[in-house]
């Protein structure tokens, strides 16, 4: 019995309970605000500067505002990914005085960080430099990529991009290039040499010429490029108006017929647009042997002229993977002849592997990134703080009649001037039901 | 599948092969003892310990028992945590035998359950391991169908003149659980339990041993949509596929293609066995385990290159019985107390740490008294009482929950034989469970759509009082060959009592009010 009770007594001892505690705590996330101005001799104050992160996770945002060295702490933040943005505006006369360079408009400069990974290993302070970008004159106002309902709606036939006139000047659209900006479709594959970002590594695509800049960062890449036609008048556009590039020109709430005979209804008009008064239309019909069914030509609204396309119609990706970018060039310009490459895979592509015009960031008026709507879908950012530090996305996703549109800033004189500090992620809200010449 | 019909078939070959051993008057008295002992809730509850502890089964497990149920179960109600179901159907099949061939000691059982749960929220799991802390969920109830097999065998020897016996226990398990509604899960696992053990006997009563456990087994958890529509925007927030890792975080993850990832598991356990024998039909025994289970969250690329590991969650497991079993003529008593703690802590990759804990800590003790009366007239008692805490804990959230819980349960049930070897049999239970304490932090600035469906709702049922009562009856009578055939009925009703605590959040998939469960079986004896 003795012995009985001693194992008893052992049992006891091994069975004993510890207090167990979590080895990973929250982090503080510490952030630097600088202005990147390179060799200017001045610089502007960094202090209260507001400084914008969000949660992929939970969608939450939190704010803090630096202090006269440009400083600030997000504290007890759940490791995780986080967008981190900034976005600080100058006076113009503050602007004229710290520079000597007259602004007649305020300035805004803008950084950011998408997708940071924040863990204990990764606590490094986040250095946030913030650039000025290039004030469009010509802005994307609307993109409507997303679709509309695949059995109630129009799919995705009734897409469109939005071009407005930002400025207090008549403009001319003969000649605007508009493009659809390539980069990573997928994360998980990994047969593509990248930047340390995770996007592509252009500079590593088969017979790229580097004398002419820097392939990451001195261009973009075109999956889809077109051109309003005309002879540099032909096309005005009065200040606070804009031009609808259509996929087809219908009115996609009312029955059509296709090229194949086919009469199609929507079951839900009210899902779709009528873009039967678009301004133009990309229309394959005339270069593909076979385009898209519902790839009409209207007659009554032109056609740009398409330098390089895939598939069988202006159709923009859904997902939501790509970018969009808008320039014009001067004549000495011809942008036909302009390089084409191929994706920079880890292996030789084909002679036959789809290439893409490659467009120097110099000639961009405007460009946004677009990126899916799902965080963990996301992918590494295409475009430089330069160009856009953020992205847009459709809240909902594909299919579901969302655009996106910019905002308005202010009205002067009635008219609408849009909101354009270079970060799309500030610049642009959504339509839940898309619709041309709208604004939010 | 080969491998569990060749077992299968062993195993009922070899009850039925006792059965044609005997004649018809020896079977018909056997059926009636194994009657007996299956409404002797002393003996009942040594019986379930040796099956969990085969070291037991020469000493403690009656010989020549066997038993085939057919079990019909039918639960509803919303009293549940947030992870169940609020309706279950299953239906089972259960055979088991324990013999002695020569010097052996054999016992095996094959059980098939088919269940179907009506709306299984927020865990594509097997339901193997719920403290899992990575798996795929989503606001939509599912549709789960669930076959799950099971196969134990345990053989015992004692050698050297009966002072060593050898025993060797064998678990396997393979299941199949599926959604047919989007986001729809294919769940697949199996496990693979071996146990050997040695004993030796240092004086006539007092017999000492060592075990050792081993188990293997995997879960292939896959989740798919069959609708485009709900995979490619979020409209319909409720079919959104949501990873959950840790005790916090919720993380969009929908796909076209199925969304796949492996639990890898594996455990070492030793064991230590005790049994005094005050007298041979006076007991103590005691079993303590110790050991860790390893759980291995990883995915195999497409091209088979190798695997991404995203988290490693290990439990500690440690646990003592103590048990007093008596027997006389008259009555059986059957005192257990009973300790369990299990410390699981989840490192995750991403994090770069243990993120996750989970401390499940468990005692109690158990009475059981049976009272053979005159005339075939049985009584049983029992009486009990537990006290379980959990502790939830993720670290990157800062979130610290935990709860303690006692128990009450007392039981009595009779038992009478009658004429013809016709018996009759009632039961009536009562529990009451009361939280005794419990803690809740979860800072509101890191709220997400898990905090509002699982977290919130799980913490109002895991912190509400509540009292059950239960009922059963059981009829029996000999059939071909004299063959012990019963038909037993139970009810269980639980209903919450108070109101569930309110934590000033934005709280969904509060718990209901009660809960019913019953079943009906059919149950041969022999």
């Amino acid at each position: 019995m003795k012995n009985f009770l001693l194992i008893i007594v052992i049992g006891l001892l091994f069975s004993c309970k510890k207090e167990n505690s979590p080895e990973v705590p929250p982090i503080d996330l510490n952030v630097k605000v600088a202005f990147d101005l390179a060799n200017s001799g001045y610089t502007f104050p960094v202090s209260n500067i507001t400084v914008r992160i969000k949660s992929l996770i939970s969608g939450r945002y939190r704010t803090l505002t630096t202090n006269e060295k440009g400083l600030g702490t997000f504290d007890d933040l759940p490791a995780g990914r986080y967008d981190v943005d900034v976005s600080y505006t100058i006076s113009a006369a503050d602007y004229t005085t710290i520079t000597g360079v007259i602004a007649s408009k305020p300035v805004t400069f803008n950084a950011s960080e998408k997708n940071k990974l924040v863990n204990k290993n990764n606590t490094a302070q986040l250095v946030l430099n913030l650039k000025s970008g290039v004030v469009g004159t010509w802005l994307i106002k609307q993109v409507y990529y997303a679709g509309s309902d695949r059995t109630l709606g129009a799919l995705y036939r009734d897409q469109f991009i939005e071009i407005y006139n930002n400025t207090d000047q008549m403009m001319y659209a003969d000649s605007l290039y508009i493009s659809e900006i390539w980069g990573r479709q997928s994360t998980t594959n990994t047969t593509y040499n990248l930047q340390a970002n995770g996007q592509y590594d252009w500079s590593k695509s088969l017979n790229m010429i580097t004398t002419n800049g820097e392939p990451n960062t001195d261009f973009i890449y075109a999956r889809t490029l077109c051109m309003i036609p005309g002879n540099g008048t032909t096309y005005p556009v009065k200040p606070g108006e804009s031009i609808v590039l259509a996929q087809t020109a219908l009115n996609h709430k009312s029955p059509f017929t296709g090229t194949d005979g086919q009469t199609i209804s929507v079951r839900n008009p009210e899902l779709t647009v009528d873009l039967s008064t678009a301004d133009f239309e990309a229309y394959y019909g005339s270069f593909l042997a076979k385009p898209l069914d519902s790839d009409i030509d209207n007659p009554l609204v032109p056609n740009v002229e398409v330098l390089s396309y895939i598939g069988t119609d202006m159709i923009l990706d859904n997902p939501g993977r790509t970018g969009f970018g808008i320039f014009k060039v001067d004549k000495t310009q011809n942008v036909k002849n302009w390089p084409m490459y191929n994706e920079p895979s880890k292996t030789t592509p084909s002679s036959t592997a789809r290439k893409y015009y490659q467009i120097p960031s110099k000639y961009i008026i405007d460009a946004i990134e677009i990126q899916p709507n799902v965080a963990s879908s996301r992918l590494p950012k295409k475009l430089g703080a330069d160009l856009d530090a953020g992205f847009a996305f459709v809240p909902k996703g594909s299919y579901t009649s969302q655009s996106i549109i910019r905002k308005t800033e202010k009205t002067e004189n009635g008219r609408v001037i849009l909101k354009d500090t270079n970060n799309s992620t500030e610049d642009f809200d959504f339509l839940d039901i898309a619709l041309p010449r709208a604004f939010k | 599948m080969r491998k569990l019909i060749t077992i299968l078939t062993v195993i009922l070959l070899s009850i039925s092969q006792l059965f044609a051993q005997r004649n018809d008057l020896a079977s018909r008295d056997q059926s009636l003892v194994s009657k007996i002992y299956s409404v002797d809730s002393a003996l009942v509850q040594l019986y379930q310990f040796s099956k969990e502890n085969p070291f037991f089964i020469e000493k403690m497990m009656p010989n020549k028992y066997n038993n085939l149920t057919v079990k019909y179960d039918f639960d509803q109600g919303h009293y549940i945590p947030v992870q169940g179901a609020t309706k279950i159907n299953s239906i089972s099949l259960f055979s088991e035998g324990k013999t002695t061939l020569e010097k052996f000691h054999l016992y095996g059982s094959f059980n098939y359950q088919r269940s179907t749960e009506d709306s299984t929220r927020w865990a594509h799991q097997s339901r193997f391991s719920n403290s899992s802390p990575f798996y795929f969920g989503s606001i939509k109830n599912n549709h789960y169908e669930r076959s799950v097999y099971k196969i134990n065998a345990a053989v015992s020897r004692p050698v050297i003149g009966n002072n060593l016996p050898l025993t060797l226990g064998l678990d396997y398990r393979i299941g199949n659980h599926f959604s047919n509604n989007d986001p729809r899960g294919d769940v697949k696992d199996f496990q693979l339990n071996i146990n050997p053990a040695l004993g030796y006997n240092i004086t006539s009563k007092l017999l000492i041993g060592i075990g050792y456990q081993y188990g293997y087994g995997r879960e292939q958890i896959g989740v798919g949509y069959k609708n485009s529509s709900y995979f490619e925007n979020t409209v319909n927030e409720i079919f959104t596929n949501y990873l959950i890792s840790g005790y916090a975080s919720a993380q969009i993850l929908q796909t076209k293609n199925l969304l796949r990832y492996d639990n890898n598991q594996d455990r070492h356990y030793g064991k230590i066995y005790t049994n005094y024998a005050i007298t041979a039909n006076d007991n103590l025994i005691l079993a303590l385990k110790k050991g860790k289970e390893s759980q291995l969250f990883k995915r195999n690329f497409i091209d088979n290159a190798g695997f991404s590991e995203f988290m490693t969650y290990n439990i500690e497991r440690s646990s003592a019985d103590l048990i007093w079993h008596k027997k006389t003529g008259k009555n059986e008593i059957n005192f257990a107390i009973n300790y369990n703690y299990d410390a699981g802590a989840g490192y995750d990759n991403e994090l770069s740490g243990i993120n996750y804990i989970n401390d499940e800590e468990y005692y109690g003790l158990k009475l059981f008294y049976t009272l053979k009366g005159k005339n075939g007239f049985i009584n049983n008692f029992n009486f009990g009482v537990q006290h379980f805490e959990d502790i939830k804990k993720d670290g990157n959230y800062s979130v610290n929950i935990s709860y303690r819980r006692i128990n009450f349960n007392a039981g009595w049930g009779i038992n009478k034989l009658l004429d013809k070897n016709h018996s009759f049999g009632a039961a009536v239970t009562a529990n009451y469970s009361l939280k005794t304490s419990s803690n809740f932090y979860a800072p509101v600035e890191n709220e997400n759509v898990f905090y509002n469906y699982v977290m919130y709702p799980d913490y109002q049922f895991n912190t509400s009082n509540n009292y059950a009562i239960g009922l059963s009856a059981d009829y029996s009578f000999p059939t071909y060959k004299g063959i012990q055939t019963s038909i037993r009925v139970s009810g269980n009703y639980i209903q919450r009592t108070g109101n569930y605590v309110d934590l000033q959040r934005t709280t969904l998939n509060t718990p209901g009010k009660d809960r019913f469960s019953s079943n009906i079986s059919l149950n041969l004896y022999f």
